[in-house]
This record gives structure tokens, sequence and C-alpha cells, in this order.
């Protein structure tokens, strides 16, 4: 008995360097977008809850805290998720006008897994990020499903900061109400129900596109978005679903 | 020799009547018999006599009352969260949920010190207390509860819980809480404030919605309940919320994280909040349940992890960063086990077998638990939601198809019977866990 635990925690030794490595390499829809890149493992930091009580509201937020060279910024983020049935959960693309890599939104987890964050700048470097998550659902708690809700785009809400100053970095929140209908779930008559989902929050100032994200079937139902500006006027707020309507505020 | 071993098997088998848990103590191997059970006797320090810890206590006492336990707890009294919403609603006194520590004193021999444990050296196996005393352990074990992260709601701390109460701790709180109530015009608003998960007790602020409901039907009948959310969905939704509709009507009114509940700001002296997205709601009664973590001691011992609450190993609810300290209750990770009195009750166990165990030298085997929560919608409508849990894979899951949710089109007398069971329910726990009735 002493033995086989013996025997196991050496095999163990042996093989964890190893699949350090190799855990996102396995995991293809990050290694579509890494390639033979070499993403730098600092600098961006991601946290979620350790353990989530509800895995289909998942408080996520990241933050670029990394080195960047002069001219250099971050354009582009992705969040992905290796056991959701659709690993992508949501993606940002990022202008010169975002002062500060601050992002938060609530996404879906189908089960406890590994969630990355993916980072790259104009110049093509790449940094990354994980964190595991275990997904429970707690006793004395349920959560009421409802396949019945309207699939359209309702309550546009943007949130300013309370007392915004022009070149101060502030964080703004953004949600809408929609299903965010996957595809995957059945009806009570067991057939499909159709994927529905808000596709992109485009942000914009004076028709300049500052800022835009787009979700997946990984995003919560009625995507939240928080994220920082330093400057308040003349924004424009357009969500789009799949049949292309769009919504603004 | 063979006395000690008798002793010990005679109170063992006491411990295991009244456990009310499946076999989670170790038979005596051949090694407690050979002569290690001289090593039984050791030194326990027990932080907080609530649910968990008054719990393991007296258990630590029941199988092996060798084991020198004492336990640490400022308050004389400890006023229950059960049934504090019934103390709120005017149906019941405070004192009728109060309990002491004379039964674990005087009957289980444990000694209690009436203090604050502030640090703990886990090194060197010291526990300081506010009163200038240290007490030194070969086993630790915490059950602090909660305590309130202050200003994770901008402007909600200490001061302004004066204000506009938690009430997530029983006592004085509850009592603020009753006065605002009571000091409610007819056609006032209540604003209840409701974090994201985790925190103690998934569908207390539910029950408490109801049963505050029931005291304004009845006083002051034109007034709302306004509950603002940071979730989506919450523990028993479909009965509270069938049960609200047919009792209250549309007095209380329920409001998402979806559709902008989730506060983020209070203002504890005009008894206003803003949400999210910029709402204002004023109210004459303001109740903020704020985002919670592990009672700081845990952070002094070194247990919490980055999400402020403490990972243990389900078997023996030992740390899994510190040897030597064990924790139960709202304080760890348990999850999927609920927060909630019945689970810290059961954990107290759990690692009362395991540091009897422990000190006996055997192993502990796995585990079962089940929890029930009972909430009420009025003091003759319960509704519950029963499960049971397992350790696999070293983690504790809830066994599937165990347990079970009150049925949605339960007769009154059901739910009348429920609320009876909440009562004896109440009545079993508090008796397993101190004992005394004031
Ligand atoms: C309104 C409401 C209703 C509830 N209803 C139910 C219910 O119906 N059923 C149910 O099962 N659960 C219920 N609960 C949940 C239940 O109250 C908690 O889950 C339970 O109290 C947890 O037990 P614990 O031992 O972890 O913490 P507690 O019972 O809170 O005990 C912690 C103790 O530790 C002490 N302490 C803390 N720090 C220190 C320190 N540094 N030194 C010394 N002592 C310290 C505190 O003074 C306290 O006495 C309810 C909760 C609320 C708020």
């Amino acid at each position: 008995m002493r033995l086989v635990v013996l025997y196991t925690f050496l095999l163990s030794l042996l093989v964890m360097p190893l699949q350090v490595f190799a855990d996102w390499q396995r995991f293809a829809a990050l290694k579509e977008k890494i390639q033979d890149m070499t993403p730098i493992e600092s600098g961006l930091e991601l946290s979620l809850p350790l353990v989530a009580d509800d895995g289909s509201a998942v408080p996520l937020k990241v933050v670029f805290k990394g080195r960047l060279a002069e001219d250099e910024q971050i354009t582009r983020l992705w969040i992905l998720a290796d056991k959701n049935p659709n690993p992508d959960v949501i993606d940002f693309e990022i202008s010169e006008h975002i002062p500060r890599i601050e992002l938060s939104t609530r996404i879906r987890l189908g089960e406890s897994q590994t969630v990355y964050a993916l980072a790259q700048s104009n110049q093509g470097n790449l940094w990354l990020a994980q964190q595991e998550v275990r997904v429970t659902v707690s006793g004395c708690l349920m959560s009421g499903d409802d396949t019945t809700a309207e699939k359209v785009m309702s309550q546009p809400r943007v949130a300013l900061p309370r007392n915004p100053i022009t070149g101060e970095a502030a964080e703004l929140r953004t949600m809408i109400n929609h299903p965010m209908e996957t595809g995957f779930r059945e009806d009570d008559q067991g057939n499909l129900i159709p994927q529905q989902l808000v596709e992109s929050l485009q942000v914009t100032r004076a028709n300049q596109p500052i800022f835009s994200a787009n979700f997946h079937t990984g995003t919560s139902a009625n995507p939240f978005v928080a994220f920082f500006l330093d400057q308040f006027d003349d924004l424009t707020f357009t969500w789009t679903d799949q049949q292309g309507q769009q919504l603004s505020e | 020799m063979s006395d000690q071993k008798n002793t010990f098997s005679s109170s063992r088998r006491q411990l295991l009547k009244g456990l009310g848990l499946v076999s989670i103590f170790p038979a005596i191997s051949a090694c407690a018999a050979t002569g290690t059970s001289k090593a039984s006797a050791g030194r326990v320090v027990v932080i907080g006599g609530g649910f968990g810890g008054a719990t393991a206590a007296k258990y630590i006492k029941r199988g092996n009352p060798a084991i020198d336990v004492t336990l640490v707890e400022p308050n004389k009294t400890f006023y229950t969260c059960p049934f504090s919403n019934l103390v709120l609603a005017g149906e019941r006194q405070l004192d009728s949920i109060g309990h002491n520590y004379d039964e674990l004193q005087q009957v289980y021999g444990v000694k209690v010190v009436h203090a604050l444990a502030q640090d703990i050296d886990p090194v060197a196996k010291r526990v300081s207390l506010s009163d200038g005393q240290t007490l030194q352990y070969d086993k630790l074990l915490l059950s602090p509860g909660i305590d309130m992260r202050w200003n994770a709601i901008e402007g909600y701390d200490e001061a302004a819980a004066e204000l506009a109460p938690h009430a997530w701790k029983a006592g004085p709180q509850t009592l603020i809480l009753r006065q605002q109530l009571e000091a409610m015009e007819d056609g006032d608003t209540f604003i209840m404030s409701v974090p994201g998960n985790p925190f103690r007790c998934p569908p207390g602020p539910y029950e408490r919605a109801s049963l505050v409901a029931h005291y304004l039907k009845q006083h002051k009948p034109r007034s709302k309940i306004l509950i603002l959310d940071g979730k989506d969905n919450f523990s028993k939704q479909g009965l509270f919320t069938a049960g609200w509709q047919a009792h209250y009507g549309d007095m209380i009114e329920w409001v998402s994280l979806s559709n902008d509940g989730r506060v983020v700001r209070v203002d504890a002296a005009r008894k206003e909040v803003e949400t999210e997205f910029g709402t204002r709601h004023q109210g004459a009664a303001l109740n903020i349940i704020p985002p919670q973590k592990a009672g700081f001691i845990a952070d002094r011992a070194g247990v919490t992890d980055q999400s402020g609450w403490v990972p243990v190993n389900p078997v023996t609810f030992e740390s899994t960063q510190v040897k030597d300290i064990y924790v139960v209750g709202d304080a760890t990770v348990a999850a999927p086990m609920p927060k909630s009195g019945f689970a810290a009750n059961a954990q107290g166990k759990v690692a009362a077998s395991a540091i009897v165990a422990s000190f006996a030298g055997i192993t502990p085997l796995d585990p079962v638990w089940a929890n029930t929560c009972y909430s009420l919608i009025n003091p003759d409508y319960g509704i519950s939601v029963a499960d049971v849990y397992r350790v696999q894979d070293n983690q504790i899951i809830s066994v599937e198809g165990a347990g079970g949710l009150s049925a949605a089109d339960a007769s009154d007398n059901i739910r009348r019977s429920e609320a009876a069971y909440a009562v004896g329910w109440y009545n079993a726990i508090s008796q397993d866990t101190w004992g005394t009735k004031l």
C-alpha cells in the first residue's frame, strides 16, 4: 500500500513539469491562437472565484500589468474555457483610447475547469494567464432554469462613473438583458433550443471604435462588461444580436 | 492499560450513538490496543462557541474525556441566527434563541474561557487571548463563523451597520433591525440587500423577507419589501415565490442581478442605496447583508486562501495549509455543503472524531453528512431542502438522487407540519450543540 503511494508520488514528480508546460499546448482553441509563439506567463492577471457555487454567472476580472515597449499596446484579449462545449467565452478588441486594461465580465462554466486569458499586443507579443475554478451546485441553492424567456435584447444599461473627470481613468459598466441561448439546451419536449446570442457590444466615440466585446456561448446571460475610460463624452454603445438587430445607448 | 482501553472504547460507543452520522468513527485497530491509546490525552483549543465549535468541544470530550479541551468564546450567551428571523417578526423573544456554556463545562468538562482569540502562532502552537492569557495546544479547532467584508460595498462599514444593520450575526444587530421595523409607518418600504455567493445561510434572506412580510401584513399592510439581489437565482426560489404570492400578494418585490439588483453604495444615514447601474432606492428600514469572509482569526492562523475562506481536507476538516489546525463551519470551503448551522454541527463532529482518532493513532473513515434547511414563509408554513453529502476524489459531493425539496403543490397541512419540524429541528440541534436552555 505504502509502496504504491510512493510510486505514484514519484511518478507524479516526473510528469509534473511536463504537464505544466503541456497544459495549454494541449488545448486546441488556445494553441490555434498562440501557434509557435511563446506567451509571457506573467503580467496578465486573471481572477475568478476558486469555487463557484453557480456556474451560470461566474464573475471574472482580467488586469494587465505587464511591461510594454514604446508604442506597444494591448489590442486583443481572449477568454477561453477548456471544458465548455464551446471553449470561446468572450473576447475584446481594444484601442489606444483605453487607459488601462482592467476588464470585468460574468461567464458560464459548465463544469470545473481551467479558464485562460490571452492578451496580444499590436507588436504581436502574447501574455497568458490561467486559473482553475471548481464549480459546485451548492446545497440550499437551486437555479430556476427558464427555457421560455424571450430571446430578444432589452434594457441596455450603461453606468458612467459618478463624477467623471476627463483624463482620469474610471470604470464604466454595461449590461443588456438577453438569455444568451447557447444552442446546447433542450426544451421540455427534448428538442434543441436554437442558438440565439447577443454577438457584440461596440463602443464608439464620434463614430470611431474605441472598444468592443464579442460574446460567445461562454458569456453569461445578460452580458455584463465593465472597463476603464478616461474620457466620457460622445460615447455610443451598440449591441448587435445574431439576427442583426441593434440597440444603442 | 486495559482500564484505559475500556474507558476509550465505551466512550467511543457513546459518541457513535450521539453522532447521528454514518460511521465516521474508525474501528479500534490493533495499534490502539497495543498501547498508543496512552497518547490519547492531548490538549485541544477550540475557538468559537457557535454551532461548529460548541459541538466539536462536546464531542471531543465524549470521544475521549481524557483529552483536555478549552473553548474560547467572548460571549457568555450565544444567540443563534436560526430563528432570529422570528425575533425580527416579533414572534419570539431574543432570550428564546440564547444558549450558554454551562452544560459543556459541568457535564462534559470543557474549560470555557470568555475572551477573544487574537493571534495564533502555528509553529509554537500558541493562541493569545484578549485577556492576556496564552494557551498551548496540540490540536487547534477553529469555528469562528463569518466576518463582514466592510467597505466591499462603498459606504458600508461597522459604523454604518449601526444605522443599517446586517443582522447576519444574531444579538444586538437583530434588535436594531427589529426597532427599525417597529418604527416603520404603514406604507413605508423595507429594503434588503443580498450579496452574491458564497454567504452564510443561502435561504436566510428570503426567509427573512417572508417573516418581515408576516409582521407587516398584520401591522402595516400597505408597506413594501424590496429585495435587491447580487444573484439571478436563489435557494428554494420557486417555493418562496409561490409562498409569497399566496400569503403576501405583491408586498415583496425581488430585483435580480440582471435587473440591476446589485447594491454598490450605501448611505446609511439616509437609508439609501445605489445599485450597479445607478438606480437609487430609499427605505424606512434598511438591512444590508454584505459580502462575507472567514472570521479574522482564520487569517491570523494562516489557513485562509485568496478567496478569504478556508480550504480543508474533507475527511478530517484539517486545514490543507497548516498542520494540526482543524476548521469547521461557515469559515470553510465545503461547497456543495451550504454555510448552515446544520452543516457546522455535522462538520464539528467529523473534526472531533478525526482529532480523537488522531490522538489514538488511528485513521478516521470517510464521513457522510446530511443537511436540511428549513425556511418559514410564515410561522405555520414551512418549506425545506435536504441533501446528502459524501467524499469522492478528496472532494465533497452531493449524492445524486438523495435528499429533495418540498413539493410545489403540498397541502397547507404539510406546510404546517414542516413548520413544526423546523421547530423540532431547532430544539434538537440546540440541545445537541449547547444542551442547556437559559
Ligand atoms: C438569519 C439567519 C438564519 C439562519 N437560519 C439557519 C437555519 O435555519 N438552519 C441552519 O442550519 N442554519 C441557519 N443559519 C446559518 C447558521 O447561523 C450558520 O451557518 C452557523 O452559525 C455557522 O456556525 P459556525 O460555528 O461556523 O459560526 P457561528 O455559529 O457564528 O459561531 C462562531 C462563534 O465564534 C466566535 N468567534 C469568532 N471569532 C472568534 C475569536 N477570534 N475568538 C473567540 N471566539 C470567536 C463568535 O463569537 C461566535 O460565537 C442562519 C443564518 C442567518 C444569518
